[in-house]
């Protein structure tokens, strides 16, 4: 009895690129990759597909599938998913696709992980760290009439059910949900395995199926995207630094408290 | 009706209303004049009771209180249809909740039921040629993207203190509503097993009014207890940078920035953090920042309000030291 | 206790092996020499009967015995070689001649061993004075059979030989004795009951059997004037006995105290057959245990890792694993995956304690012990090693085998190595620890994916972004751009420049590093140095990826900056971080990339020896002593330990060494990964050594690395000796920049 888990991945500009490196085309709305930094798998994306691998490795008899919507170089992220032990790669790649909103995503992916069928659970990212919105799980989840549990810390399957741990504010519920359902999974799960050598050797030669918006059965005519981004900008850091001087540690302390004291901070 | 502004009011553990619920309705109000219309204020729970005043006094027009046991713990499956029904039934321009633990689950499915979408940690909600207007942080706060919707409502989540609450104004009227709640028991297909509570000693971070934070520049974990000292002092929490954490010196708990927890504080004071985008992204909505730091090149510093060039192995004794004789003497007046 | 004495420089060590092989074969011609002067009368006819007071038929059992013997010691190494033949196969048979020389200097010579003094000395005496009995053995063989020529002055020059050299075995096995039983020195921390109890004894016991022996045949013939049965009879002379003076002296004590012809004859009798049933035991158990290493250790440092030429140790440059496609394994898991030779180094391990007494993991509290993990693995080779190779030649699979790497080595003992060199550098016998934890680590990785979580994060961060140094807000330009806001242009390479300065990441991607890395580009513009960077286009060197054991991953990065190298036409590099220059140098060439690699220290005291940087005194360093900082890679791998010292005299800096300084240097922590991978437990390493810089009285450290300028940097803050004097931690560029610039200044006043 196979278990089929879909794991739904995107690559991102790196987040860890130094803040002066950061560029936004205010005309085209779009963020400037940072030249010589390459593009990396969406952290909490990688930390889904370890929870997919932590199932396996207490289960067994499971497939695990990514599927990812982007353009071509999307391929990275799908590849380092497979290295890390994933099955089967899918790729949605469609000119007419590259403005989508969350909502216009949700509903490709949802279309990909019906073609995919049957599954058992599909696993994202709480959000994705570039747009950071955290919506095309849950969205997932109602296009495809399943149950949703969000922000998961730990996942098991168990009997036809999946048993997740799921963050609170201070501790965390377990909740049971029976298959198929959505679960999105935050950094609280743990840190993603380090892929093995012979896997990378292996998602190397993989072969990525690549689809288009005509094979699974969408007009992207139909799609239309729910939200608009009128402006895409860095915002000004306002902030008057000031520089605490003093000769001694005692008197920049001395110096700071007052400063703190006029702000009524302390 | 189509010009209403619909808040979700939260609830806090001990059954009060939470202080998001207050600051949506502040930005509600300040919505309303250009929408023309009502604040409306929809609480779901069971044994609601005196919370509707609470809303009025802070802002709100109506209250709609959905009460049923069936609502006594947040389950998605349990509370999406009937936010659905009530919008549906009320029809309003805009729909906020708070970005918390239940905001982030509610919000993407109410708006996919109710075929719009939603901006989802907003900070700024505004209304520009009679268009809804949402902003908010992305790209781990080093861009901001401003919305427009095709779709009706306008769904938004809006991160906790980014809106001022009103002034409380007991004088305020309003209307109260129950509303009938029909929960279809075999629709709700998730079961909460149970609850732990990890004790959270002392104030929680995401709570807390002031923030004491530590990263790599500290050397090892024994530093956190000075930082631990001061927060205790100082009525607030202990966080940590990613590096910190990693290296095992402070618990995951504790993290603050991108792959941790966003927080916002009046006051954080950053030891031994070099100001990387990963722990930037954690606290951009904070206006207040101190930081200490050996390296006067270190990023933090073009975030900080306020700057300490020194090593924090000097300046943290005497900064306690120092905070400990103010408490002392504020105790005494 | 004893003091240790450590003879430092390399220079001073081999002049010590050189002293005593010259000694040992000066001796020969000396003595005679000798006994050519102070001839007196009467000795024409000295010589000895030759199994005296022995039966006639001994003779012939003598050498029954020894051909006997000689197949029981054969035996040993044989029966161990079966056990190392389970390893890969591996060629150590090139340049016979350039073996057999180092052979020569440190087998014979025992090039390291006065590197710790008393065991050195005492080592020096059991070898040349057990050696000169063997010897004398087989002349006296030889006269017997032969031809006899041990007469005259030249047997007494002989006997006296022979007895000198009992006495220095005699002194160096009770040195021994005193060093494992009264001092009871921590590095004979692994004893055995057989191999360094009964050993001892025996040696013991044959050397001083034989000096009875000697007495009683010397009180029995020479001091009574007695016939001896040579040349048809003739009469022994007493003047012939203090030419034996320990036999001569035991002779007369026998003599002097009453003892019967009777018991003498008894006692030389019985001891005689001892001492043969002795001697030929010894002789059998050289084939076993520890003093194997006769054989097997000779054969280990004829077999050692002579390339790449330049590389000091065998873990300077790690061998590459030619194909990942074909590759059966990736590294070292079990004990087929050793090579035969890394096999045969666990059983050429004397226990001396040596590379443990200086590793620095071993000596901040951590599991890791260069002796203990090559004990372990020989332990397991030895119990399932015999089963392995039924099995293989059935054809059978082997049940249970234990894996060596996280297993039979511990997964702490394979990560806590820092790939410092001390364990190799210190080895008598050449044995090669490092690249065995290095295989053990890739199979770790590559394999298992089992690693400490800080190397797994380390380990990706270099894979997605090319550099190690996560949470960095520099780019690789960024200090190009600052200096160009200063009016300092920085020269791209475009395969016009004599040199491409390697920035390297750190000294590119952490502010402080920075500052070095702009030192030396002032430096070089200012002395008309023709150079360019490569900006924007380095990526990591790949030594870290290498060292965490991740080959492919050290591969793919290596190839590629060779590939920048080629199609820019780079032929010479200057690196100021010694793992590059390592790994550029000694590693770059598997992949087919060879360039001259220079490091900053050494091009800095050519071009000052040249005039081309003048350095002046630096005033306000004046009453601040310095200390310079070894980094392993420089000193230990590379012998590069003199330039960096010839800058700071240059400089007119007062300097002071710490003990453990040039090849005896303590690792700063930073090796092997270990930058950026925490310590497992015990003290930090880093803490360790700047301790011991605090104690020097020094005010600042020089280093010339700049991983060790970090883990200093942490240091000085964190040791509060260090902290209470308010160290400093300066590159050597770093200081010869004010240096050079002062005296610019000065220049142009």
């Amino acid at each position: 009895m196979a278990l089929h888990i879909i794991c739904c991945v995107k690559q991102v500009p790196d987040p860890e690129t130094p803040a002066s490196q950061f560029r936004v085309d205010e005309a085209a709305k779009k963020v400037i990759p940072a030249p010589g930094i390459a593009p990396v798998p969406s952290q909490f994306d990688t930390i889904g597909v370890e929870a997919a691998l932590r199932i396996r490795d207490a289960l067994g008899d499971v497939k695990i599938s990514v599927v990812s919507m982007g353009p071509d170089s999307f391929r990275d992220a799908i590849k380092h998913c497979l290295a890390m032990g994933a099955d089967d790669g899918y790729l949605i790649n469609d000119p007419a696709l590259h403005e989508a909103d969350h909502w216009v995503t949700a509903q490709v992916l949802a279309a990909a992980i019906q073609k995919l069928a049957p599954f058992d659970l599909v696993i994202t990212g709480r959000q994705a760290v570039d747009w950071d919105m955290g919506v095309v799980g849950p969205t997932l989840a109602e296009l495809l009439g399943i149950p949703c549990v969000t922000i998961a810390k730990d996942v098991k399957v168990q009997d036809g059910k999946v048993v997740v741990e799921r963050v609170l504010l201070d501790g965390f519920e377990t909740v049971e949900a029976p298959l198929p359902a959505v679960v999105t999974v935050s950094n609280e799960l743990g840190e993603p395995r380090y892929p093995q050598l012979r896997q990378i050797m292996m998602a190397a030669r993989k072969q990525v199926t690549v689809w288009t918006a005509a094979d699974l059965g969408l007009d992207p005519a139909q799609l239309q995207n729910r939200v608009n981004v009128e402006a895409l900008y860095i915002p000004e850091t306002k902030v008057e630094t000031e520089f605490i001087e003093g000769d001694t540690v005692e008197e920049k302390v001395d110096r700071l408290l007052q400063r703190l004291r006029e702000a009524k901070l302390i | 009706m189509a010009n209403d502004i619909l808040v979700f009011g939260e609830l806090t553990e001990e059954g009060r209303l939470a202080p998001i619920t207050f600051e949506l309705l502040g930005a509600a109000r300040r919505l309303a004049p250009a929408l023309g219309g009502r604040v409306l204020c929809a609480i779901l729970g069971a044994g609601l009771d005196g919370h509707s005043q609470e809303a009025i006094v802070q802002g709100a027009d109506v209250v709609l209180l959905a009460d049923d046991p069936a609502l006594q713990e947040y389950q998605g499956d349990a509370y999406v249809p009937v936010l659905e029904r009530l919008v549906r039934e009320k029809g309003p321009a805009v729909v906020l909740l708070g970005q918390t633990i239940i905001g982030r689950d509610l919000a993407p499915r109410l708006a996919a039921r109710l075929g719009t979408a939603v901006a989802m940690d907003s900070v700024e909600v505004e209304v520009q040629d009679g268009r809804v207007l949402v902003t908010r942080p992305c790209y781990g706060g080093n861009a901001r993207a401003r919305y427009s919707f095709n779709t009706s409502p306008v769904i938004a989540t809006l991160r906790a203190k980014s809106q001022e609450p009103l002034e409380r104004d007991d004088s305020r009227q309003g209307e109260v509503e129950r509303v009938a709640v029909n929960v279809d028991a075999a629709g709700v297909r998730t079961r909460v097993l149970g609850r732990v509570k990890q004790k959270a000693e002392g104030v929680r971070l995401e709570d807390a009014r002031v923030v004491v934070s530590g990263g790599r520049g500290l050397g090892g974990p024994e530093g956190f207890q000075q930082l631990e000292e001061l927060a205790e002092l100082l009525g607030g929490a202990v966080g940590a940078s990613r590096a910190a954490c990693d290296l095992g010196w402070y618990p995951v708990s504790a993290q603050v920035g991108l792959t941790g927890k966003v927080v916002t504080p009046d006051l954080y004071i950053a030891v031994g953090i070099s100001g990387a985008s990963q722990h930037m992204a954690g606290i951009s909505q904070v206006k207040n920042i101190v930081a200490i730091n050996k390296d006067p090149e270190a990023n933090i510093f073009k975030a900080s309000r306020w700057a300490v060039v020194a090593d924090w192995k000097e300046v943290l004794p005497v900064l306690i030291k120092k905070v400990r004789e103010l408490k002392e003497a504020e105790a005494r007046r | 206790m004893a003091i240790e004495v450590k003879v430092r420089s390399p220079q001073l060590r081999l002049l010590l092996a050189g002293l005593s092989f010259f000694v040992a074969v000066a001796l020969v011609p000396l003595v005679a020499a000798l006994v050519v002067i102070a001839a007196s009368q009467g000795m024409g006819e000295a010589t000895r009967q030759v199994f005296f007071n022995i039966a006639k038929w001994a003779r012939i059992f003598v050498y029954a015995l020894t051909a006997a013997i000689l197949l029981v010691l054969a035996y040993g190494p044989l029966s161990r070689l079966r056990l190392w033949l389970i390893g890969k196969r591996e060629d150590r048979w090139d340049r016979p001649w350039e073996r057999a020389r180092f052979f020569l200097l440190y087998g014979i010579g025992q090039g390291r061993m006065p590197n710790d003094l008393y065991a050195g000395l005492m080592h020096l005496l059991i070898f040349w004075g057990w050696t000169f009995l063997f010897i004398g053995t087989v002349m006296l063989a030889f006269h017997d059979d032969f031809v006899e020529y041990l007469e005259g002055h030249v047997y007494l020059g002989y006997s006296l030989a022979l007895d000198l050299a009992g006495v220095a075995a005699t002194v160096g096995i009770l040195m021994a004795l005193y060093r494992r039983y009264l001092w009871k020195h921590p590095k004979m921390r692994l004893g055995s009951l057989w191999d360094d109890v009964a050993l001892l004894w025996l040696m013991l016991a044959i050397l001083l059997t034989g000096f009875v022996i000697e007495g009683m045949r010397v009180g029995m013939t020479e001091l009574q004037g007695a016939t001896i049965d040579v040349h048809g009879g003739i009469a022994s002379d007493p003047n012939w006995a203090p030419w034996s003076p320990i036999g001569f002296l035991i002779g007369k004590a026998a003599l002097e105290s009453g003892a019967s012809q009777g018991f003498m004859e008894l006692l030389h009798k019985s001891l005689w057959w001892l001492h043969l049933a002795m001697a030929t035991g010894w002789v059998a158990w050289v084939g076993y245990g520890k003093i194997s290493h006769i054989l097997l250790g000779s054969a280990n440092i004829f077999l050692r890792k002579l390339s790449p030429t330049g590389a000091a140790l065998a873990g300077t440059a790690l061998p590459p694993i030619a194909d990942f496609e074909t590759a059966e394994r990736f590294g070292a898991g079990y004990l087929r995956d050793f090579t035969w030779k890394q096999l045969m180094d666990v059983d050429v391990c004397v226990r001396c304690g040596r590379c443990e007494a200086h590793c620095p993991a071993y000596n901040t509290g951590k599991e890791l012990t260069p002796m203990g993990f090559l004990q372990d693995i020989k332990r397991y080779l030895t119990e399932a090693g015999p089963r392995l190779l039924a099995a293989r030649r059935k054809g059978e699979e082997v049940k249970e085998e234990r894996a060596i790497a996280g297993d039979v080595v511990s997964f702490n003992t394979i990560w806590d190595c820092v790939t410092c060199g001390a364990c190799e550098y210190q080895c008598p016998l050449f044995i090669e620890h490092i690249p065995k934890l290095m295989d053990m680590r890739r199979y770790l990785v590559m394999e298992q994916a089992s690693m400490p979580e800080t190397a797994q994060a380390t380990l990706m961060q270099l894979e997605q972004r090319g550099h190690p140094w996560r949470g960095t807000q520099l780019t690789r330009t960024t200090w190009i751009e600052e200096l160009a806001r200063e009016g300092v242009e920085v020269p791209m390479f475009d395969g016009s420049q004599e040199y491409l300065y390697w920035v390297g990441c750190t000294g590119a991607l952490q502010e402080r590093n920075v500052r070095v890395t702009k030192a030396i580009v002032r430096l070089l513009l200012q002395a008309g140095v023709s150079f360019g960077v490569l900006g924007a286009e380095e990526t990591c060197s790949g030594d870290p990826a290498r060292r965490l054991g991740n080959e492919y991953l050290f591969q793919m990065q290596a190839q590629q900056n060779i590939e920048t190298f080629k199609a820019k036409g780079v032929k010479k590099v200057i690196a100021n971080c010694p793992h590059c220059f390592n790994t550029i140098r000694h590693e770059y060439p598997q992949l087919d990339g060879r360039f001259e690699v220079v490091h900053h220290t050494q091009l800095f005291a050519q071009l000052v020896a040249e005039g081309r940087l003048e350095p002046r005194t630096i005033n306000e360093l004046w009453g601040f002593p310095v200390t310079y900082h070894d980094p392993c890679y420089l000193a230990r791998h590379n012998n590069i330990m003199g330039e960096p010292r010839q800058l700071l005299a240059a400089m007119d800096l007062e300097t002071v060494e710490m003990e453990r300084h040039r090849g005896h240097t303590f690792c700063c922590g930073a090796g092997g990964g270990h930058m950026w991978v925490e310590e497992s437990k015990g003290q930090r390493i880093n803490h360790v050594r700047t301790a011991e810089a605090a104690g020097t009285g020094a005010r600042v450290i020089a280093v010339a690395c700049p991983f060790c300028l970090q883990m200093f940097e942490e240091g000085v803050g964190s040791v509060s000796e260090a902290a209470r004097k308010g160290m400093q931690v300066l590159d050597v560029a770093e200081l010869l920049e004010r240096s050079v610039a002062y005296s610019r200044a000065a220049a142009t006043r």
